[in-house]
């Protein structure tokens, strides 16, 4: 058992003292969040504050009539235009970007013209004018109902039992498990790479010689896997501590961050399934670095099957639209796709119990079976040098007795 | 001479013999594509918003019945044209409550005493889904409709616009910008010319990596120049990059053609002119320039894993237009589009993104063209320096240090 121990701290420093992982778990995080503001930066300034020109038939705006905004947004100017030629000459003159022509029988047809020069207008330009349209029609109303036919009905989603609940406010919360589900496909990939080559060094340099006369081939591929999981867990526990960091501070400039609450039944999910499912990769991993000899080999098999973890990433949009589908009930059962998406089911539903129960036994005897198979291949594969097994060798070392 | 052929026609035998070759250009398209599209039929099945519209005016089937609790006694009278069984009223949120057990309903609305002034609308359900509500416009309008008295405003309100139609006074190309092709071919064109550049360059670092990492490469340095190494490299792999784009490219061509003899709707989708020849010259000369830096990373990495390390990197440029698609869809000729179509490293994919989506001048095409042309020419150079007999057969790691020093030293 002290074999064990001393393999996996010997991987964990061997690869935190690398400058590849300082370089890794702080510049790549902060390329893509450059990248993101800089996207985000360009998509906000992209809209220029050029108005929105109108000719109205139907009588219908009043230009009296201010929508309600929110204190830190504020809406396109909006300019009248007694008929189209005006307009047109303001447009042609760049001085408008738009401008939409309001036909008398607008209120029966609901039938809209709009003008623009080269670039067809943005999703601003229609909700603002959209929020101009809205402001006028409620206001022939009392003020009292007003504001709730502008802004419509907030919609608040209650599950039966009373257990979880969604509203405008609490949306982020609703992504935790995707982001989570996001950072375990991180360590998936990231560990996975480097246990494919897990043996490759140490049977370079005739290592795995000296090694397999003191440890015997699990513990060897336990601690260096445990080691693995443990550098990246490191990374994903910095990742979320800057994270929470980054939220902690957006909250004083974004209020629905404030309303941020974390799942801690996700928690215990992620306690539950994280170990087996990283098990589960871990030896089919090594299975595969240790029957294949030449690395871009595996890698093309590792990346093979590494689409078969990224599959519930594919579903997003069938999560959000009924996390209850069969589909997605068989990726929960389905040994490689379960982890993800339980918890991306979490995020969006309630998962029934019989359901998670029968997940996690099957991710388990997976995991069992895998880290078996693995361990029977790897004793089999550790001493050849220049050969791969072949698929009817490495069955055979699965079938023998040892 | 004789020899740089040999190394080509090596290069092209052997990278076409490896399954992974043809798993690449062909089985790996059609998975992004089958889960793509599939996913998204899919997800578009299940989120169907009612079209209220619709129902008011008879074209679209009324839902089944939805149960409501109206707590604050806004509902009192349905829309002359809507069926009286479409909603069904519950005196309270226990007896609601109890059909939800009883399994006559699967969800039900809850209209709370302050709802004008909270704006809360309730719903429970069974079915926890919470971005996906069913009938949430249908009661949206009833609300407005018994508040107002009034079904056209109720109607404009829930959405003031639902059909503008759009004209533009200086069209750029005759591509109808509510076409959806309109927004997924710049979009595919991006995707392709990244794939395409970075995994036939790939190609290139595994190449000179493998014959480093089994010391091929000492025997043939014996009859062979580093350089001349090098160009039949390049060149072989160039045809086999050559091949991929050619079936990637006209199998797309070919599916847009197609699909456009197929529907109707998007017949009216056309490529600028020219846009396969800019498509081979960008391509092209895209892969000279990664295919030559993953060259020198090969020549400088003793094995595939550390020069892997660096591919991202090296990479970067070709990726960042990836990140900033929504620029590209947003405003294609904007300046963030245009700074980046004619910046040399990220032109290959800026540009033909750019392109696909038409209107481009001329004279932008020409100057990204030129100063990719030229940035290749200078990356070409420099990476020759890097294939010298001393890297190929030095053990040495690769460290970003080491690229300066052995760039500074004489050819």
């Amino acid at each position: 058992m002290r074999n064990f121990w001393l393999l996996a701290r010997h991987e964990y420093r061997k690869l935190v003292s690398k400058r590849s992982f300082l370089v890794g778990t702080l510049g790549f995080p902060l390329i893509i969040m450059m990248v993101m503001a800089a996207g985000i930066f360009i998509a906000i300034r992209g809209d220029q504050n050029t108005p929105i020109g109108y000719v109205d038939n139907a009588g219908l705006i009043n230009t009296a009539v201010v929508p309600q905004t929110d204190e830190d947004e504020t809406l396109l100017p909006l300019r009248p235009f007694p008929n189209e030629t005006a307009a047109r000459q303001a447009l042609t003159d760049q001085e408008i970007q738009v401008y939409f022509v309001i036909p008398a029988d607008y209120r029966r047809t609901l039938q809209l013209d709009a003008y623009y020069w080269q670039d067809d207008p943005s999703s601003t330009v229609v909700s603002d004018f959209n929020a101009y349209l809205r402001a006028n029609l409620a206001s022939d109303y009392p003020a009292s109902i007003r504001t709730r036919l502008v802004e419509g009905p907030d919609l608040v989603v209650r599950s039966a039992d009373g257990s979880r609940e969604f509203n405008s406010r609490n949306i982020f919360s609703f992504f935790i498990p995707f982001i989570a589900a996001f950072f375990f496909i991180f360590v998936v990939m990231s560990s996975s790479g480097y246990l494919l080559q897990v043996v490759t060094d140490e049977k370079e340099n005739r290592t795995v010689e000296i090694m397999i006369t003191t440890v015997s081939p699990g513990q060897l591929i336990g601690g260096k896997a445990l080691g693995l999981l443990a550098v990246s867990l490191t990374q994903v526990v910095i990742w979320v501590l800057a994270g929470v960091v980054a939220v902690f501070i957006g909250s004083f400039f974004i209020e629905a961050l404030r309303f941020i609450s974390v799942p801690w039944s996700l928690l215990l999910v992620v306690i539950f399934f994280f170990v087996p499912a990283y098990a589960f990769i871990a030896g089919i991993m090594t299975a595969i670095g240790s029957a294949v000899t030449e690395l871009t080999q595996a890698q093309q098999i590792a990346g093979i099957l590494n689409l078969l973890f990224l599959l519930p990433f594919f579903f997003t949009a069938l999560f959000l639209a009924n996390p209850n589908s069969p589909i997605l009930v068989f990726l929960t059962l389905f040994p490689t796709t379960s982890f993800i998406t339980v918890m991306m089911r979490w995020g969006m539903s309630t998962v029934p119990l019989w359901q998670l129960a029968l997940s996690w036994l099957i991710l388990v005897g997976s995991a069992m079976l895998s880290v078996w198979v693995a361990a029977r291949i790897f004793h089999t594969g550790m001493l050849r040098y220049g050969q791969s097994l072949s698929l009817k060798e490495a069955l055979t070392a699965v079938r023998s007795r040892s | 001479m004789h020899k740089i052929f040999l190394v080509i026609k090596h290069e092209i035998i052997t990278t076409l013999q490896r399954r992974s070759f043809w798993i690449m250009t062909f089985l790996f398209p059609a998975i992004i594509i089958f889960f793509n599209l599939g996913t998204q039929v899919i997800a578009n099945s299940s989120f169907n918003q009612e079209d209220v519209q619709g129902i008011l005016a008879g074209t679209s089937a009324t839902p089944e019945t939805i149960a409501y609790v109206d707590e604050a006694g806004i509902i009192n009278h349905l829309p002359p044209s809507m069926s009286a069984t479409t909603l069904q009223r519950f005196a309270s949120e226990d007896k609601a409550r109890a059909a939800l057990e009883a399994g006559d309903y699967e969800y039900f609305f809850l209209i709370p005493a302050d709802y004008v002034a909270s704006g809360n609308l309730i719903v429970i359900t069974k079915d926890f889904r919470p971005l996906n509500t069913p009938n949430e416009n249908l009661l949206s309008f009833v609300l407005a409709y018994n508040l107002t008295d009034d079904e056209q405003t109720a109607v404009a309100l829930l959405d003031p616009t639902p059909n503008i139609q759009q004209q533009a006074l200086a069209p750029q190309t005759g591509n109808d910008q509510n076409n959806s092709l309109t927004f997924f071919v710049p979009f595919a064109t991006m995707f392709i010319f990244f794939f395409l550049i970075s995994m036939s360059s790939g190609f290139m670092l595994q190449s000179v990596t493998r014959e480093k990492e089994n010391r091929t490469v000492e025997i043939l340095l014996l009859s062979l120049r580093p350089r001349e190494l090098m160009l039949g490299k390049v060149l072989g792999l160039s045809v086999v990059a050559l091949l991929q784009m050619v079936v990637w490219m006209g199998g797309s061509l070919l599916a847009l053609n197609r699909s456009q003899a197929a529907f109707s709707s998007v017949s009216s989708y056309t490529l600028p002119p020219g846009f396969v020849i800019w498509a081979f010259l960008f391509f092209a000369l895209g892969y000279l320039l990664y295919a030559s830096l993953m060259g020198a990373i090969g020549a400088l990495a003793p094995n595939a894993r550390e020069g892997g390390q660096f591919t991202f990197f090296v990479l970067l440029p070709l990726l960042i237009p990836l990140w900033l698609n929504i620029t590209f869809v947003e405003a294609p000729h904007g300046t963030l589009a245009t700074a980046l179509s004619l910046f040399p490293l990220t032109a290959p994919t800026a540009m033909m993104t750019r392109l696909a989506t038409g209107g481009v001048p001329t004279w932008q095409i020409l100057v990204s063209l030129g100063g990719l042309a030229i940035t290749t020419y200078i990356f070409v150079v420099v990476a020759a320096r890097f294939f010298r007999a001393d890297t190929l057969l030095s053990g040495s790691s690769l460290k970003a240090r080491r690229f300066l020093t052995e760039l500074r030293r004489p050819a």
